[in-house]
């Protein structure tokens, strides 16, 4: 089993998913964004 | 006392800094080595009054200092450090995973909507005799990676695994840096030799046609917007408040043998789509961890084609069209490696 790792979305979900490429680029081509474990956004992305 | 350019150290920071005008702090900065002897360009503009009327002739009598502009090169043997810090700074989306020492950084392009368009930034320092007897010991604070190129090719040497980055500067400087910079981290090359290169339904490595490859990003990003009101000042010249990146755009081009069978420039002909992904691997970290890194190209068509020879082998020359696929987006591109936090 993969790692997970949470992302949330532009709207606000936060969602838990595989730490592989095929889960992440639809959701970072989208737009989600890292959350670290305290629920605050992660450095993932410059804002 | 004249000074060897290879006496030239420069470090910048892994970690993102926490606004443009903010240097990164000492512990946030690793010292990595480069390739190229070329320093980085850090100039202030300067404008005359020679143009302006009342002085009862057309040449100037006054120079003014406009504005600071900074850029500078890294050039590289591909490591997975650097392919991790370029893919995270020159992208913009990063998802950190795994624990050390084998972190994994996934990244995509930098979303608009949700990430804005200023790309991360880091500062950059170099230093010749740095102390007392300094040549050089300057930091340009407020650089974002303005493009990125991989290049791997054929025969021995690491020179066939090379890494190309470009940067761009607020024109905020600390002089001195200030800065004692760490030992260079040790660095995990990545051969050319280890690829793994898929593109569109073709195997170039089972095939053993590849000999040469080139992929990269650029940010273009917008030098003068970054001027405004209020963007700040240093020593009297203005500097940029904001790097925002512009139209983007990935590459993807190749050299392959051209054999009886070769399906390139039948595909060019249909305009068939299919993924890329090129893959490179080093030293083992643990376990099933290995140095690496690897991009996806979710989407690519081919936009032209050209017929040569590379040493006397009929070989095709193929430029590939990297395209927004509407489920993966652009492109993925995956580093792994021992340094933790990079772009935290």
């Amino acid at each position: 089993m993969a790692e997970t790792v949470k992302l949330r979305s532009p709207d606000g979900e936060v969602r838990e998913v595989e730490a592989t490429v095929e889960s992440l680029s639809p959701l970072m081509a989208s737009g989600w964004v890292q959350v670290e474990e305290d629920g605050g956004e992660d450095a993932g992305e410059h804002s | 006392m004249p000074a060897n350019i290879r006496e030239t150290k420069i470090g910048f920071g892994y970690k993102k800094q926490t606004d443009l005008h903010t240097a990164n702090a000492a512990a946030d900065i690793w010292s990595l080595t480069k390739t190229n002897a070329t320093l980085a360009n850090i100039s202030l503009v300067t404008e005359d009054d020679g143009a302006e009327l009342g002085k009862g002739h057309e040449f100037p009598t006054q120079v003014f200092k406009s504005h600071w502009d900074v850029n500078g090169s890294l050039e590289k043997y591909v490591t997975s450090e650097i392919a991790a810090w370029a893919f995270v700074f020159g992208l913009g989306n990063r998802v950190k995973s795994g624990t050390a020492p084998a972190i994994t950084y996934t990244c995509a392009p930098q979303d608009p909507v949700s990430g804005g368009i200023e790309l991360p930034a880091f500062s950059f320092i170099e230093q010749i005799r740095p102390g007392a007897s300094a040549v050089l010991d300057r930091m340009a604070v407020g650089c974002v990676v303005e493009d990125f190129t991989i290049t791997l090719g054929s025969g021995p040497g690491r020179a066939n695994s090379r890494i190309a980055i470009n940067f761009v500067g607020c024109g905020k400087l600390v002089e001195p840096s200030g800065i004692t910079l760490p030992a260079p981290t040790a660095e995990h090359f990545l051969p050319a030799a280890s690829a793994q290169v898929t593109i569109n339904g073709v195997n170039y490595v089972s095939n053993r046609n590849l000999v040469s490859l080139e992929l990269g990003f650029k940010n273009n990003v917008r030098p003068d917007s970054g001027f405004y009101v209020g963007s700040g000042t240093q020593d009297g010249a203005a500097i940029r408040g904001r790097m925002e990146f512009g139209d983007r755009a990935a590459t993807l081009k190749f050299v392959a043998r051209f054999e009886q069978g070769s399906t390139e420039l039948d595909k060019l002909k249909n305009q068939t789509t299919g993924t890329a992904v090129i893959s490179l691997q080093g030293q083992q970290i643990s376990g099933s961890d290995y140095h690496s890194l690897s991009v996806t190209f979710h989407k690519v068509g081919f936009s032209a084609t050209e017929l040569g020879n590379t040493d006397g082998i009929v070989t095709v020359e193929v430029q590939c069209k990297p395209l927004w696929d509407t489920a993966n987006g652009l492109l993925t591109a995956v580093a792994k490696c021992s340094q933790d936090n990079i772009g935290s």
